[in-house]
């Protein structure tokens, strides 16, 4: 019991530094009151943390920054109303559904000098049909990340996800909209089918790959293809970017049947609380030197060109993630907002994943 | 028989500590992935400190981590002891109420806070994660403290009042001390939960406000980067030593205590 | 101890706020599913088309707003052979997991608290102390361990190509190429059990390290072995720790939902998953609620079995 009465002394000073250490932590982190603030809700790890930095240096305007993890969190947090952003980087089917819900105000592109870098061609998406709410910032594909060691021909169909020489060599991701959307592809249906019957062809295919594939992953599948452990996965060009950086053996293909193009887009939302310094921010991101910078941060394609010719065209062009054919680009789509019909997607993909 | 004890001991430090000891390794590997050893660098632990994201997002964890167990040891520890004077049918009521948390998954904790934060209006923050800590926490100090007060002798607080004391005398004297492990390994569990945790912080935080999970969670889209790898090392490293440090202390004082014992013995 | 009945009064606001409030968020959550708002098409004498709703106005745009409405639905639903085949798979793994602890943290506890065992407290906090690291950095770590192109993979091939007589030992059990560790039931049981297994040693070794030690020696005097004092006194008296153990090891793991993701590479989907999928990416809240429901449901019965056991918070254990 002595030894017990000795440890409460220690305990107490502990509880008391920490007391105090908290609260000053607590004043430190606060935002000063009399600066302009912009708040920023981004992806995680999706910006050369240095612009943020260079912004405030340029314009007085301090960035409070928050990161998300999927677009169905980030909308949550909006659509509750508990908090409130100026600038916000949702993907192309949710920029969709926030326009549609009326959470997203269209943005003064005279306060955008800067959209002028903006390749017109990602401009006028099917999300964004009169390019009156979003600016894209980053793009990319659905393809096929392969191991060249191992897979001497270069594949160029989805097929070769059903190759039973890739059995127990194949890594799929443990997404429902992806990966049944690029069995729709695969099947000879549209992306963004809803029809049972379609739907029903997926599954089936995607039961029958099944015994063949490795694991289902998510983030996982970098750490993964360059240690090589497996041989093809499908992937996100992102995804494949950070592998090709890492490791000399692999190598990243649109199938020639058409893929899913994404988009990140910068928007507004319609609660913000500062839309001058949104404004200002959304610009300064379009600058060429910034868009460049986060170009090499990020590793994702970017649609301004004013960047790549800052950087050289003819080297970013060299990656097969930047630069696939125009005719493959033509096949492919963007994700539509599926409404009630995503619980259609979830049913079938956890009937899928859960078959033992 | 004691070499066997030792030696299974030291097989369950060896299956706690080889994927720890990995992470260390991988801190110092001058590679971005953890598939291939790059050589040996040092250049993570300084990106690390130049990054602010992540030294911003470590003093939240830090500070809500400390303030959430100190709060709700507090909380948890007169909760346990009211819970034990109560009759046996509402404690067993309130003891459940208690445990739900624990039996829903983690997202359903943090939504069900967020919804609550939304339905009383409160502006998500640092408030509202501090405030989600601690309801998470506090169950698990009730539960470390509570068989402590079931082992404790109720007469000897009775014979403490007995012999004059008040009852704050002889809490603080007879049941305090008694049930101090309990409230010490409540409190470093809370502490442990508080920083592990991801998903209720995320639900409930706002307005800039960002822990290490979270940064890790959402790094770990684009690869985790080895600066986390660095700075969990020297976390480790910091609470490895400040264990050891006060446990030598702790040892030092026990010997002297039982060389004292000893010395005042022998004439007998 | 005297009564002091005000300390139960913020301890149950406390309880009320922050536990009861939120599950009655959650249950009608669960009870409810929202559905887009009626209308029907009218069109307007320009050709443009109007949007006529329920309560007879009309707008100009299709609606998009959502209303909640009580439904059983998501109960249907949940009570498809998919999901109760995830639920009993989660159990299955969950008690494993328990188990698996139990069996591995008694004797640790116990070799702790042992007489002759130094500095237990320093041991106890180093069992704690990987707590520390991520848990999804951890995680991480096993997987680079037990990977096909992982440590003990690389390892093992090390070791065919040192010792020919290994590898055709090998060759002859059926094992060719790289073992493939992961991706299994077992691997998911393995983190579980991993992450699990300090809340399993701390709470027997509280309640085991409190009992009187006075009370094993006079079972020692009486001419009790160390195996009948262990069984009469140390055992009936850790209970109470082992259930606590028990309680704090299979809830988590029957909600958990990265490990499984990450060790069994997808393919060993638990409820924790499929619950966590509805409140992230398929973002259906209402089923995701109702689907925790029914978790807690059968988490509520197994502790109330639990509590039978306890027989009321252990007072009734008897020594001798």
């Amino acid at each position: 019991m002595a030894k017990n009465n000795k440890k409460i002394v220690p305990i107490a000073i502990v509880c008391a530094l920490i007391a105090v250490a908290a609260v000053a932590a607590f004043l430190l982190t606060r935002p000063s009151k009399e600066k302009e603030t912009i708040s920023v809700y981004n992806w995680g790890d999706y910006i050369d943390t240095a612009c943020l930095d260079l912004f405030e240096q340029e314009t007085g305007i301090e960035v409070i920054y928050e990161v998300f993890e999927t677009n169905e969190d980030m909308y949550a947090k909006i659509a509750e109303g508990g908090s409130s952003y100026d600038v916000i980087i949702p993907s192309d089917y949710m920029v969709e559904r926030m326009i549609e819900e009326q959470l997203l105000q269209k943005i003064n592109w005279d306060n955008i000098p800067n959209i002028v870098n903006i390749d017109p061609r990602f401009l006028h998406e099917d999300y964004d049909p009169e390019a009156a709410y979003s600016v894209p910032y980053t793009w990319g594909t659905m393809g096929i990340l392969y191991n060249t060691k191992r897979v001497t021909t270069p594949p160029t169909s989805w097929q070769t996800l059903l190759d039973p020489a890739y059995a127990n060599d194949m890594l799929m991701l443990n997404s429902p909209r992806d990966t049944l959307g690029i069995a729709l592809v695969m099947c000879g249906h549209d992306l963004n089918s809803t029809d049972p019957a379609d739907l029903e062809d997926a599954k089936n295919l995607l039961l029958e790959q099944k015994p063949m594939v490795l694991a289902y992953v998510v983030d996982e599948v970098k750490d993964k293809m360059i240690a090589g452990e497996a041989s093809v996965a499908l992937v996100w060009s992102g995804d494949a970017t950070f592998c090709m950086d890492e490791s000399d053996d692999l190598d990243y293909v649109v199938p020639e049947e058409g893929s899913n193009i994404f988009y990140d887009s910068i928007c507004i939302p319609a609660n913000a609380r500062n839309v001058s310094g949104a404004e200002k921010f959304i610009d300064f991101l379009c600058r060429a030197d910034i868009a460049a910078m986060n170009y090499e941060y990020v590793g994702y394609a970017i649609p301004n060109t004013a960047a790549i010719e800052l950087m050289g065209a003819d080297e970013y062009n060299a990656s097969p993630v930047n630069n696939p054919p125009q005719e493959v680009l033509d096949k492919c789509h963007v994700f539509k907002y599926l409404g009630d019909d995503t619980k259609l997607y979830d049913q079938i993909w956890t009937e899928i994943i859960s078959d033992f | 028989m004691k070499k066997l004890r030792k030696a299974y001991i030291g097989l369950i430090m060896v299956f706690l500590y080889a994927p720890i000891l990995l992470l260390v390794l991988y801190s110092f590997n001058d590679s971005r992935s953890r598939a291939s050893w790059g050589g040996f660098t040092l250049r993570w632990y300084a990106e690390l400190f130049r990054d602010r994201a992540i030294l911003s997002a470590l003093g939240t964890t830090l500070s809500i981590g400390l303030l959430a167990a100190a709060i709700s040891t507090l909380l948890g520890t007169f909760g346990a002891i009211a819970l034990f004077q109560m009759r046996r049918r509402p404690r067993r009521a309130l003891l459940s109420v208690v445990n739900l948390p624990m039996l829903n998954s983690e997202v359903v904790t943090g939504v069900s806070l967020m919804l609550l934060y939304a339905l009383l209006h409160v502006q998500l923050g640092y408030a509202t994660l501090l405030l989600s800590h601690i309801a998470f926490c506090v169950p698990y100090v009730v539960l470390s403290v509570l068989p402590k007060l079931r082992q404790l002798d109720p007469h000897l607080s009775e014979a403490a009042q007995d012999l004059g004391a008040t009852p704050m005398q002889g809490f603080l004297r007879v049941v305090l001390p008694d049930i101090m492990p309990g409230v010490f390994s409540g409190f470093v569990m809370a502490l442990t939960m508080s920083i592990d945790d991801f998903l209720i912080s995320f639900f409930t935080t706002g307005s800039g406000v960002s822990n290490l999970s979270i940064t890790i969670y959402t790094m770990a889209k684009r690869g985790i980067s080895p600066k986390i790898n660095a700075l969990s090392t020297i976390i480790f490293a910091c609470v490895f030593f400040l264990l050891i440090g006060l446990n030598l202390q702790d040892l030092r004082k026990e010997a002297r205590a039982k060389a004292k014992v000893e010395s005042v013995r022998i004439p007998y | 101890m005297k009564k002091n009945r005000a300390l139960i009064v913020p301890f149950a606001l406390w309880a009320f706020l922050f536990i009861l409030v939120p599950l009655a968020l959650i249950v009608w959550y669960g009870v409810t599913v929202e559905e887009s708002v009626p209308y029907t098409e009218i069109a307007q004498a320009d050709g443009s088309v109007a949007y006529r709703l329920e309560d007879g106005s009309v707008v100009a745009e299709r609606p998009w707003q959502k209303r909640t409405v009580l439904s059983i639905t998501n109960f249907k639903r949940m009570l498809e052979p998919t999901y109760l085949r995830l639920l009993a798979r989660s159990l299955r793994v969950a008690l494993v997991t328990t188990l698996v602890c139990l069996l591995l943290g008694y004797p640790v506890s116990l070799i702790l608290t042992g007489r002759d065992f130094k500095h237990p407290a320093l041991w106890l906090m180093l069992i704690i102390l990987p707590m520390w690291m991520n848990f999804l950095l951890r995680t991480y770590s096993w997987m680079s361990i037990l990977e096909n192109s992982g440590i003990l993979n690389s390892w093992l091939a090390g070791l065919r190509e040192a010792a020919p007589a290994v590898d055709r030992l090998l060759n002859r059990m059926g094992i060719e190429d790289r073992v493939i560790f992961l991706y299994n039931e077992k691997a998911v049981v393995l983190g579980m059990v991993y992450n699990y297994l300090p809340f399993m040693i701390m709470p027997i070794y509280t309640v085991i390290e409190k009992i009187d030690r006075s009370l094993l020696e006079a079972a020692a005097d009486l001419g009790a072995n160390p195996v009948k004092s262990f069984v009469r006194v140390t055992l009936p008296y850790s209970i109470p720790g082992v259930l606590e153990g028990i309680t704090m090891v299979f809830v988590p793991s029957v909600t958990t939902f990265v490990v499984s993701q990450l060790m069994g590479g997808g393919k060993v989907p638990l409820i924790g998953d499929i619950i966590q999928n509805q409140f992230g990416k398929s973002s259906d809240w209402h089923f995701g609620a109702t689907l925790s429901l029914l978790v807690m449901v059968v988490v509520l019965a197994f502790m109330g079995t639990l509590n039978r056991v306890d027989k009321e918070d252990g007072e009734e254990v008897r020594i001798f």
